[in-house]
């Protein structure tokens, strides 16, 4: 499997971050991959547990791969929408093991390092629709204003 | 008609100002950094099953040889951690259970079974447990890395339940070890 380790700089919370991991298949029969997350047994220096699996997906999340060939996985990180997530250095593992196994199983893991930024990222833009909004109110009462104005000067 | 102009323009700049903090905030960058693109993760065995046939209750087994019998190889071209996971052994509905601590007395009414590896050139008897918690590989207490194209051997001893319930006699118990890798 490859790249060995991926670092997410920089992603802030209600962003999501997308890369590619390639699974090489060395058999000389075709197989059936299984993608999944995994909890680190040692984690590297200054790194926590990723709080939630459920944040990162995998496209497809099973892959069969031709003999002697290699296959591509889609895989999103997705940060929620909460300040509490900004700032954050988290590590994971992404794990490939054979669909069908035998006694013995290998499996090979990516280890996946995700730093957040500092800033939580704005959900709907309401500085905007409130600037809208009252801009909209200011220009109803020029225009009105105007031809009220226009209106008194017109009559005798 | 300039009261009206300046009005317009007064509105226009409080639609925009609230707008303008909103949209620095969305200009932070997300690095994505594959560490080496080229780098791959591979590590391979050279035994995939361990057929003990019929067992008896109570019983010690040791694969054969003792510490060579499996041979691990980092086929990547990166060092790689080596981590161990085992796994409640099953037929259809019956199990037994992995144990956490070596015993075999069973939990509940369920069977309980043991297993350990042996890592080559570890002292002689020397074995380590083999749990449901994924654990990194160890010899002499410390931590395993193989180096790009090094190999390692271990050995398996498993432990049998301490007494078959009459359901469990002649049932084929199958599980699983899975040996892992991690860049170092």
């Amino acid at each position: 499997m490859s790249p060995a380790e991926v670092r997410i700089g920089g992603l802030l919370p209600g962003e999501e971050a997308v890369f590619e991991l390639t699974i090489h298949n060395h058999y000389d029969a075709a197989h059936t991959f299984v993608l999944s997350t995994s909890h680190p047994w040692e984690r590297r220096p200054g790194r926590a547990d990723f709080p939630d699996d459920s944040w990162i997906s995998f496209s497809p999340q099973e892959i069969e791969v031709a003999a002697n060939s290699q296959g591509t996985v889609k895989v999103t990180v997705a940060i929620p929408s909460k300040q509490k997530w900004a700032d954050r250095d988290w590590e994971v593992w992404l794990g490939v093991t054979p669909e069908e196994k035998e006694f013995l199983v290998v499996n090979c893991y990516v280890r996946l390092l995700v730093s957040t930024g500092k800033e939580a990222q704005a959900g709907p833009n309401t500085g905007l629709i409130v600037g809208i909004v009252i801009g909209v109110l200011l220009l109803s009462y020029v225009v009105y204003y105007s031809r009220r104005k226009a209106k008194s000067k017109h009559q005798p | 008609m300039k009261t009206g102009i300046i009005s317009i323009l007064g509105a226009i700049l409080l639609v925009l100002t609230p707008s303008l903090p909103a949209s620095a905030s969305d200009s932070g960058t997300i690095t994505i950094t594959m560490t080496g693109v080229e780098t791959i993760i591979s590590i391979s065995l050279d035994k995939a099953s361990w057929a003990l046939g019929e067992v008896t209750e109570d019983a010690e087994y040791k694969t054969d040889p003792e510490a060579t019998w499996c041979t691990i190889t980092n086929e990547g071209n990166v060092n790689v951690d080596l981590g161990v996971q085992g796994e409640h052994a099953v037929f259809s509905t019956l199990t037994w259970f992995l144990s956490e601590d070596g015993t075999n007395d069973g939990v509940g009414s369920v069977p309980e079974y043991a297993m350990w590896y042996h890592i080559a050139s570890d002292s002689e008897g020397s074995y380590t447990s083999i749990t449901l918690t994924e654990t990194s590989m160890k010899k002499g207490g410390e931590s395993i890395t193989l180096d790009v194209a090094a190999q390692k051997q271990f050995g398996l001893k498993l432990l049998t339940p301490d007494s078959f319930p009459a359901e469990y006699i002649g049932k084929e118990m199958t599980t699983h070890i899975t040996i892992s890798a991690v860049k170092a």
